[in-house]
Formats: structure tokens, C-alpha cells, sequence
């Protein structure tokens, strides 16, 4: 990004908009504050949900599941399909109120919170189902997020965005129309969009469905990164290998109530979460 | 996808997983919420009869005779909709169309079974006499019970070919260009019929058994009716019986879930969706036949209006419940029968029995929620860059334009074909009608073309900004050009009303919503001396006062006293709404918007407030649109409710959509309507020849229609494309010659670079598709035990699938195999 050169602010201001950028002039200071991206800190919080219970009719999707995220933790939730992960995620998100149960961030109740209320609050998330802007260009997709939680300090958005689009590998694809990248890349862009939230928690259902093996691996590193730096986060995946090198800890759901906890280690051992995988009961 | 189905979706992929798949469908979608959601809306439409039969009632004895004999035509009305509304179910069910053709095919088959019937000089035998054969008889009329059959069949022949040639080509297309495609399937027939038949011919049409039937209770109910209630009756359980029973009727109801499950098992999807429309559309030829005897004529525009009712009644059942659907149909023949013979309307209130049926369908949309299953639908592209109009631009275009338009209409271009002294009144009035009309298929482009937000009543909003400006302004201040924008304010709380209430519709929801609010606004509003006193006082557009600005005289004040004049400041706003419309495009909220319309779920998560964008969006379109009704009013001079109709409104939406509703020019596409009928005014002056005026006047009537069918081609519309022929022949514009020449290379290899895969097939793409898949298994690392991956199909203890592997997949899209 251009800086001012000499030329009146104005002026500067003016070309800037006839070409479709909106965003506030970059001074110096901004990009010094920038320079160190890599370096940053998030504020990571803890999550907490007590006995969530979800009835659909007469399905029990959640029946009695309590998870603790810790601050800064990678903390994941496995368990076979349809055992409630994804309806947890709802609930913790604000897209379903649970029947019974509570969810709080750092110590505080939000189970009836609306969804952007939320967000605002620091909860991100990706979904099962590939949910990126198709028709915007990847940086507008990111651009977007970030725009609804500009603090409107320091730091322009659009900066932050190209800081972020590098740091997630993004940065070749920033002009190109998110529908049109394969699903691998799509799934980064929804990941990066995430982070432009300024979460304090980052939920990820499934982010390796969709991926190859390589790509796999990258988003291993880059979660790995992420929790480093602070951030808190809930994983739901089905790639074991994935899940156990990269958890701190790790909830087996089934039939909607945890059945172990434990670090990944003692999971990996634990005979009923292979009956509940492989369907013995 | 909206946010409400959201959770509805995943749940049917892990019903699709465990192959519960087809129990969940028909009928059996009313769980609990969705009961209480029902009964408040019954009580509210229970409310809205009960009050008006209170103000309005009439104080006719209430004899057992007369309410036995209005009960009985009320359920014979209903059992006629109610076959309609069957068709577009069981469409619906299958193909996932909401077909608004359904009125029309209607239309089509109640003309073919006159022709055959009651026609003297039917057509087939008009056709052989341009042939001057004579061997045929004087008179010829077919048996009702041959023309029937006849008649249902060529309605069914119709749906298969509309189904082949059109809509099975629609597959990849989003939900709303499918639907705006039937919208102009519509206006075709509808345009068709009218020219073979024209409206002025009288075209009798008795019921069947000549209205006779039995005394019950002293009243006589004929034949026909007893007949009619017969048929819908054997309709529905035949229906019914179809769909659970036969194994053609399973496999349709199964084929809207997945036509990749359908096709596992043995019967081909193209086979179902054929049948589907060939049973849609011979219903609603069954429906039109039995139904024309209750018309004075056969008329196809007034045919065409039970549409309306008919989706109604699917409303109704969801669009999906057949029992469901044929009580609403028969609930809506009571209420209109009764209502019309019970109550006392003036003149003012003449069309509230008729108004039931879009009240009832506008508060079932609003109340009933969305649960059809909108998968997100990849529409597969090349690999491409975001290219959006700069405000450099439009700022250029706009004066460019502006220029020609100043200098075409002044006479300083002279092409000597083009000098508007020449070109006569007509012409001009007709060019100041083309801008407002441009205007308000502008007002939807931030709204459908960014949002999503589908509005078919873009006629309504126009015309509540001329009756505000009527009523308050155009009498009281003169017609002062600072008044505008107050028109402009008070329309918007209208668009605000219809995002609230329509915050959580749509696709075809919102369609059918905005449709049930167009057809009120017609009904209620504008049938009220009040509002349209045109017959009344004839209340005239005054002209406005503007500043306007010449070399002469710099700025100063200008009464717009002619057309010409008009004309031109209406290019002047043109321009300026496009260049306001870029600059937005490139703001924060025009991306939210756009965002909004990718996906509603993660516009959400991100913290996007949902109901306040789209008030902000609805309000916004409205404005512009209010603002452009005034200008249409000019142009026709008086306010009349004809000219807020609703056809013409479609053909506006259509044509916009046609020319590609996201791009902020899109609406001068439209003027081509009027270049036509200008240039046909034109040559009526001149007296020049018949069949060039012939060709003029089909192409206006059938041009809006075919050109919305030019979707099937380019779902993004023709102004794209010719744009992007435009874009590269500017030189800083080097990615439109870039992607022209990608478009060249699949062109010749249709597998290049589909979804950016690029015909790379790497091995562990394909063992990593497997895995996923669930073919293979595999270790857990460090002494770990086997998981087996299951995702999709199932569990499986051994860990070996038997399942087909996944062809079509591997080749397409890897968006398929996520799940
Ligand atoms: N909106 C809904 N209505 C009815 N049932 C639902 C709904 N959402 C989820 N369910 C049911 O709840 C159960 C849990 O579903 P959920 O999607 O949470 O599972 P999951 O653990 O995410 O599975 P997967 O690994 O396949 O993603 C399933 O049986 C599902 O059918
Ligand atoms: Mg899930």
C-alpha cells in the first residue's frame, strides 16, 4: 500500500476512491504497527458449556455434553457421525438455543445471545459445509469480516487483511472469485475470514474435509501457530492423525453425551471410544 | 442458503447418510413448530375474515337454501384450484421448480379443448385451408370425451418439452434464475395465446352436462360441479396412491433429495423430471378445461389469474403437502364464494373476496418457514478475478452518456434518420417512458442483483412513490424538484416493511411473497378511488421545476415543459444513480450485501446483523424505485393502476435479469423494448411496410420472455458478456482479454481448468478422495489401534465399502465430495 508521497491528502483521498478503495489513507505509523503480523497475540478465552441438551422432536442430538475450552488450548471434539458435534457447535455459536444447558465465555452466560452478538464477543467460526462468499473476491471475503469489527484504531482493515491473507497463503489468490478456487483453498479463505473477526475462540468443524494430504498438513501447522499465539481453539475432525498431533485435549461426543476425555495419548487407548467408532456397543 | 435451514440441510445429509432419506419426505414434514406456526397463521387470516365480515357485512337473510347452494359452488371452486395447486406440488417435490407457468399451461390446454369442442372452424382445420383443401366438413366438434384426453395430452407433451429443451439444462443454475425462467415461460404462453386467440372474439364456454343437475334441497347443483369435486377428489387419491405406491412415484419422490441416489437405484432422473412436468402440466390442463365455465369468455389474461390463487393454496401445504395443499384450495373456494355473496363492497372494496387468496399466500410465506432444502449451489467457472466497475468508470460512462443523450436528443448528432423533430412526440414520450421504466428495473439492482432479495412487485413500490407524490406534492408545491427526494423518503418505510416481514424468506419464498404483495397492492391500494381517482378527477403528473445548468444562461431554473426536456434529466439521474450505485458497490455495504446473498449462515457467524441489512437494501431499492414511479407517471401523464400492473412488472424483472441484474447498467438493456415500439410508431407514420411493423410489434410483445430464456445460455446475463467483448478492447482492462482467452480454451476443452483443478489428477488426490470416501482404511500412528473413516456412507465394521466408486465425482468438482 501506497503511502502519502508528498501530494495532498486530498488528493490522495480522491484518486484512492475513484478506484474503489474506501479505506482510511496509511500513514507511516500504521505500517510500522503492522510490520510485525506474524508476531501477534491473541486474547484467547475460555469456553465453557454445562449439560447442553438438544431435542429435535424425538431425537436427542445433545444429550447432557459439557466441554471446557482452555485459553490458548487446542481442545478438540471427536466422535462418529451424527453424534451431536456440529449441533454442539450451533449451540455454542448462537444458530440453535438448546433445550436445557448453558454456554459461557470467560465466566459469562451467553446461551441466549443472538448469533452476532456472539461474534462480537470474540466466538469465530467455520462450517461443515464450505460457507465462503462464492461470488467475492477472496480479500472482499475477509475485507467483509473484518470491516464489521473494525475498532476503527490503529490499524486499517484492508492492511490487516493483506497481513492475514500472507499469513494463512492466501495472498496469490486475493483477487480471484472465491467460487471458483478449489475446495482446499475456499476452506483457508472461510479460516482466514474467521480470524478477521478478531476472535478470541475459533471453532472448526471438519477444516480438513476437502483437503489433500499436504494441504492437511499445512493446516496443521497453521492451527498449531494460531493456539501459539494465543488463540483458543474447538476442533471437530474425523482425520485421526490430524486430531492427535495436534490436540491439547481431547471430547469423544456419542449419541449426543461425552463418553472420555482425556489428552490424546490416553484417548487413543481407550476401548470405548473404539466400540463408539466402530459401532460395538 | 438461508440461516434457517441451515441446521435442516444437516440434518438431511445425515438422513441421506443413513438412508432414512425418503421416510422424512411427504407429509410427514410437519413436526412440532411448524403445527404451531400453522395455527397462528389460520388465526390470522381467521382475524382477517372475521373483521372484514364485520364491517362489510351485507344483512342478506342467511337462508339455509342460499348458503347451502355457496357452499356448494364455494367447494367445486376449491376442488378446481385445488387441482391446480396438486400440480405444482408434486412439481415441486420432484424437480425442486416452483413452476409460475403452471396458470398459463393451463390457459394453453382450456383453449386446445375449446378449439376441439366448441369451435366451429377449429384451428387444425384453419391451418389446412391455407392449403385450400375442401374435403372437410362444415362443422366438426369432437366429443368432450375425445377433446379431453386430446387436450390433456398435447398439456403434456408441453411440460416434456419445456422440461427437455429448457429446464433440464437449468440443472446447475441457481434456484432463482430456474424460477425466473418459468416467470418467463409465463409471459410466452400467456403472449402466445393471446395471439391465436385473440381477447376480442367472444369464445363461449359451456360447462359440462349444459348445467343441468339435480334439486338438493331446493337448490340445483349441476352436474359439472358434482363432477369437478369428483375429479379433484380421484385426483388427489390418485395421486397419492401414485406417489407411495408405484415404483415410478417413489423414485420421484426421491429424486429432488439426490439424483445421484436416484439414479443407484435404476431408474433415470431425466424419465422422473419428464414425468413430473407431464403430470404437472396435464393437471393444470385439467384444471383450466374444468374451470373456463365460470368465466363470462374464454380470456387468457383473466384465465391466468387463478395462478395466484392455486399457489395459494400450495402455499398452503408448504409447497410440499398434498393433503395439505387441497384443504387450502378448498378453504380459498369457501371463503371467496362466501365473501362475494354474503358482503357488501362499494366500488372501492370490489376485490376483497379476490384478495383472500394473495393475503392468505403472503401470510403463509411470511408466517410457515422456509424448509425447503436450498443447498448452496456451486455454479463451476473458471478460476477468475473479481472485476467490479471502478468509480473512474461510471463517473466517465455516466458523462459520456449523459452527452450522447444530450446530443441526440438536440438534434447536434444528426444522423438524418435521428432528428427528433422528425421523430415525432410519440417517440420522445416513448424515450422519457423507456428512463423511468430503466429507473425502477435499476431500483433492483443493489436489491436482487447484489442481495439476492428476488422482488416481483417492482411496480408496486414505483407506484406508491407516484401516489405519494400525487396525492402531496404534485398538487400542493407544483412540482418542485426539492420534493423528490421527500417521495424517495417516503417510499422507503414500504421496502422497510417488506425486509421485516420478509427477513427470513427466500428463493422461491420470497418470489411468491413479493408476487402475493404486488397482487394485494393491485387489489387493495391501487383499486381505491382514493389513491387512483382517475376515473374520478383524473388527477394529472405535474411537471417538475429543476435547476438545470447551459452555457447560456449557467444555472437556473427550468420547468420541464416538454419531453424533451424530461428526457433529459432523467439521463441525469440515470447517471447519477449509476455512479452512486458503483461507489456503493465498492463500500463496505455494498460487499455486506453481496456477502449476504453468497450466504446468509456465514454473514451471520461473521456478526452481520441479517434483518438490518436487508431493511437497509429493501429501503434503499424502494427509494430508487419510488422515486422512478413519479417519472413513469409523467410519462404516462395520468396515474391509472394499469400502469403499475403487475405482467408489466415481471416483464421488467425479467428483462433485467436477462440483461444481468448485478451490473449497474444492466437496465439500459431495457430500452430496447422501446427502441422497438418507437421505431414501429415510427414507420405507422410513415405507412411503410406491413410485415417490418408485424415482425416490431412480436418482437416487443415476445422479447422480454425469449431474451429471460437467453438464461439457459448465460445465467449472468447479456449486458456480462457483451461487456466483457466491450471490456476487451480497453487497454487497461488486461484481465478481460485474459479471461476471454481462458473462456476460448475451454470452449475447445470443456475439462480445462474446471474448479481450478486443472485436469491435475495427482495419486494422492485420489487415494485421499478414497479415504474420505471411505474406501479405504487406515492406522492411527504410533501404536494406535484402526479407526475406520467413515464419512458419508455409513458405518461398516470390517472396513470395506461396498460401494460404487465415485466416477462423476473424481472428475467435476471437489466441492461434491466434502460433505
Ligand atoms: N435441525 C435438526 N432437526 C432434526 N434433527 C437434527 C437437526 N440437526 C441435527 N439433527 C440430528 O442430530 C444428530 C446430530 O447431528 P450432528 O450434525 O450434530 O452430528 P455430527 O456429529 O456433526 O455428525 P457428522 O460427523 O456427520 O458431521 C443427527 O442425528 C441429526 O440427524
Ligand atoms: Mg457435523
Amino acid at each position: 500500500m501506497e503511502h502519502t508521497n508528498g501530494r495532498s491528502k486530498f488528493l490522495n483521498r480522491f484518486i484512492q476512491s475513484i478506484n474503489g478503495d474506501f479505506t482510511p489513507l496509511v500513514f507511516q505509523k500504521d505500517l510500522d504497527a503492522m510490520a510485525n503480523f506474524d508476531d501477534r497475540q491473541f486474547d484467547g478465552s475460555t469456553l465453557e458449556t454445562t449439560d447442553v441438551k438438544m431435542y429435535f422432536g424425538g431425537v436427542k442430538a445433545l444429550d447432557g455434553a459439557s466441554i471446557k475450552v482452555e485459553p490458548g488450548k487446542l481442545t478438540s471434539l471427536i466422535g462418529p457421525n451424527g453424534a451431536g458435534k456440529t449441533t454442539l457447535f450451533n449451540v455454542i455459536t448462537g444458530f440453535l438455543k438448546p433445550t436445557a444447558g448453558q454456554v459461557f465465555l470467560e465466566g459469562r452466560e451467553i446461551t441466549r445471545e443472538p448469533i452476532r452478538a456472539r461474534s462480537k464477543m470474540g466466538i469465530a467460526r467455520t462450517f461443515q459445509k464450505l460457507e465462503a462468499f462464492n461470488t467475492l473476491s477472496t480479500r472482499d471475503n475477509i475485507l467483509v469480516a473484518g470491516e464489521k469489527h473494525n475498532t476503527r484504531t490503529e490499524t486499517p482493515t484492508k492492511l490487516e487483511v493483506d497481513a492475514l491473507m500472507e499469513d494463512v497463503g492466501l495472498a496469490e489468490y486475493s483477487d480471484i472469485t472465491v467460487g471458483t478456487l478449489p475446495t482446499g483453498i475456499a476452506r483457508r479463505v472461510e479460516l482466514a475470514r474467521a480470524l478477521a473477526t478478531h476472535p478470541r475462540i475459533l471453532l472448526l468443524d471438519e477444516p480438513s474435509s476437502g483437503l489433500n494430504e499436504s494441504e492437511t498438513e499445512e493446516m496443521a501447522q497453521l492451527l498449531s501457530k494460531l493456539t501459539k499465539q494465543g488463540l483458543s481453539i474447538l476442533l471437530v475432525e474425523h482425520d485421526m492423525s490430524f486430531v492427535m498431533s495436534v490436540s491439547d485435549f481431547i471430547y469423544v461426543l456419542d449419541f449426543g453425551k461425552i463418553i472420555a476425555q482425556d489428552i490424546p495419548e490416553k484417548i487413543q487407548n481407550d476401548p470405548k471410544v473404539r466400540a463408539a467408532y466402530l459401532g460395538a456397543h | 442458503m438461508t440461516l434457517f435451514d441451515m441446521t435442516q440441510i444437516e440434518a438431511t445429509q445425515q438422513n441421506l447418510k443413513g438412508g432414512k432419506h425418503l421416510a422424512n419426505k411427504f407429509g410427514k414434514s410437519f413436526h412440532n413448530p411448524q403445527v404451531i406456526r400453522g395455527i397462528i397463521a389460520g388465526g390470522v387470516i381467521a382475524l382477517a375474515i372475521t373483521a372484514v365480515s364485520i364491517i362489510f357485512w351485507g344483512g342478506k337473510a342467511l337462508t339455509f337454501e342460499t348458503i347451502f347452494t355457496n357452499t356448494t359452488i364455494g367447494l367445486a371452486l376449491g376442488s378446481l384450484y385445488a387441482v391446480y395447486a396438486t400440480g405444482l406440488v408434486v412439481l415441486y417435490n420432484t424437480t425442486g421448480v416452483f413452476n409460475f407457468a403452471q396458470g398459463a399451461i393451463g390457459v394453453f390446454g382450456a383453449f386446445i379443448y375449446w378449439e376441439l369442442h366448441f369451435n366451429d372452424n377449429p384451428l387444425v382445420f384453419r391451418f389446412i385451408d391455407l392449403f385450400s383443401i375442401t374435403i372437410l366438413p362444415e362443422k366438426f366438434h369432437l366429443h368432450s370425451l375425445i377433446a379431453m384426453p386430446i387436450a390433456l395430452l398435447v398439456c403434456g407433451a408441453i411440460g416434456i418439452i419445456l422440461d427437455v429443451l429448457i429446464m433440464r439444462k437449468l440443472k446447475e443454475t441457481s434456484l432463482l434464475v430456474q424460477m425466473l425462467i418459468t416467470v418467463a415461460i409465463m409471459v410466452l404462453i400467456l403472449a402466445l395465446a393471446g395471439d391465436i386467440w385473440n381477447a376480442d372474439q367472444p369464445r363461449p364456454f359451456s360447462p359440462l352436462f349444459g348445467g343441468s343437475g339435480p334439486k338438493i334441497f331446493g337448490a340445483t347443483i349441476t352436474l359439472h360441479r358434482i363432477l369437478v369435486f369428483v375429479t379433484a377428489g380421484a385426483v388427489a387419491i390418485g395421486l397419492r396412491l401414485f406417489l407411495k405406491k408405484t415404483r415410478l412415484g417413489i423414485a420421484m419422490r426421491s429424486v429432488v433429495d439426490s439424483r445421484e441416489l436416484a439414479s443407484l437405484t435404476g431408474t433415470n432422473p431425466n424419465v422422473i423430471s419428464s414425468s413430473a412436468w407431464a403430470l404437472g402440466s396435464m393437471l393444470a390442463g385439467l384444471g383450466g378445461i374444468l374451470i373456463a365455465p365460470e368465466f363470462q369468455t374464454l380470456d387468457p389474461t383473466n384465465l391466468n389469474t387463478i395462478v395466484i390463487i392455486a399457489f395459494a393454496a400450495a402455499a398452503c401445504g408448504a409447497l410440499r403437502n398434498l393433503p395439505m395443499a387441497f384443504i387450502g384450495a378448498i378453504a380459498i373456494g369457501l371463503i371467496k364464494q362466501h365473501t362475494s355473496i354474503w358482503l357488501d363492497l362499494s366500488t372501492d372494496y370490489r376485490n376483497i373476496p379476490d384478495a383472500f387468496a394473495p393475503f392468505i399466500l403472503l401470510v403463509v410465506m411470511v408466517v410457515i418457514p422456509d424448509t425447503r432444502l436450498e443447498l448452496t449451489r456451486i455454479v463451476k467457472g473458471l478460476r477468475s478475478r473479481e472485476r467490479v466497475t471502478l468509480p473512474w468508470e461510471a463517473i466517465i460512462g455516466g458523462a459520456m452518456l449523459i452527452l450522447v443523450a444530450v446530443a441526440l436528443s438536440g438534434g447536434w448528432l444528426n444522423f438524418g434518420f435521428w432528428n427528433p423533430s422528425d421523430w415525432g412526440l410519440a417517440a420522445l414520450n416513448n424515450s422519457v417512458a423507456a428512463m423511468a421504466l430503466i429507473l425502477i428495473a435499476t431500483s433492483l439492482i443493489p436489491l436482487t442483483g447484489w442481495t439476492g432479495q428476488i422482488n416481483l412487485a417492482p411496480l408496486a413500490f414505483a407506484g406508491f412513490g407516484a401516489f405519494i407524490y400525487t396525492k402531496f406534492i404534485g398538487d400542493a408545491a407544483f412540482g418542485q424538484w426539492y420534493w423528490l427526494p421527500l417521495v424517495a423518503i417516503a417510499t422507503a418505510p414500504l421496502g422497510a416493511l417488506v425486509a421485516i416481514t420478509a427477513a427470513r424468506l427466500k428463493g422461491v419464498y420470497l418470489g411468491l411473497a413479493s408476487l402475493a404483495f404486488a397482487q394485494l397492492m393491485t387489489f387493495l391500494f391501487f383499486a381505491h378511488s382514493e389513491i387512483t381517482p382517475n376515473f374520478v378527477e383524473n388527477r394529472q403528473f405535474e411537471r417538475l421545476e429543476i435547476i438545470w445548468f447551459n452555457f447560456k444562461k449557467g444555472f437556473h431554473r427550468l420547468k420541464l415543459i416538454n419531453d424533451l426536456d424530461e428526457f433529459r434529466f432523467l439521463v441525469v439521474v440515470f447517471a447519477i444513480v449509476i455512479v452512486v450505485l458503483v461507489f456503493l458497490r465498492h463500500s463496505r455495504f455494498g460487499r455486506r450485501w453481496v456477502a449476504l446473498s453468497d450466504s446468509e449462515v456465514a454473514s451471520a457467524s461473521i456478526g452481520v446483523n441479517i434483518v438490518w441489512t436487508k431493511v437497509a437494501v429493501y429501503s434503499f431499492s424502494a427509494a430508487i424505485a419510488g422515486l422512478a414511479g413519479v417519472f413513469w407517471g409523467v410519462a404516462n401523464t395520468s396515474f391509472t393502476a394499469d400502469s403499475y400492473d403487475i405482467l408489466e412488472g415481471l416483464a421488467l424483472v425479467l428483462l433485467l435479469a436477462a440483461a444481468g441484474a448485478s451490473i449497474p447498467v444492466a437496465g439500459i438493456f431495457l430500452s430496447f423494448r422501446f427502441l422497438i415500439s418507437g421505431l414501429a410508431k415510427r414507420l405507422a407514420d410513415t405507412d411503410s411496410v406491413d410485415w417490418l411493423m408485424f415482425v416490431f410489434e412480436k418482437l416487443e410483445k415476445y422479447g422480454p420472455g425469449l431474451l429471460a430464456l437467453g438464461m439457459v445460455v448465460n445465467s449472468r446475463g447479456a449486458v456480462f458478456r457483451i461487456g466483457q467483448g466491450f471490456a476487451q478492447m480497453l487497454p487497461w482492462r488486461r484481465d478481460a482479454k485474459i479471461a476471454r482467452k481462458a473462456e476460448i480454451a475451454k470452449a475447445q476443452d470443456p475439462e480445462f481448468g474446471e474448479l481450478g483443478l486443472e485436469k491435475e489428477f495427482l495419486p494422492d488426490k485420489v487415494m485421499d478422495l478414497d479415504r474420505r470416501l471411505g474406501i479405504l482404511s487406515y492406522s492411527v500412528p504410533e501404536g494406535g489401534y484402526e479407526i475406520l473413516k467413515d464419512n458419508g456412507l455409513g458405518k461398516n465394521a470390517n472396513g470395506t465399502q461396498s460401494k460404487p466408486e465415485p466416477v462423476e465425482t473424481n472428475t467435476n468438482s471437489e466441492q461434491k465430495t466434502d460433505k
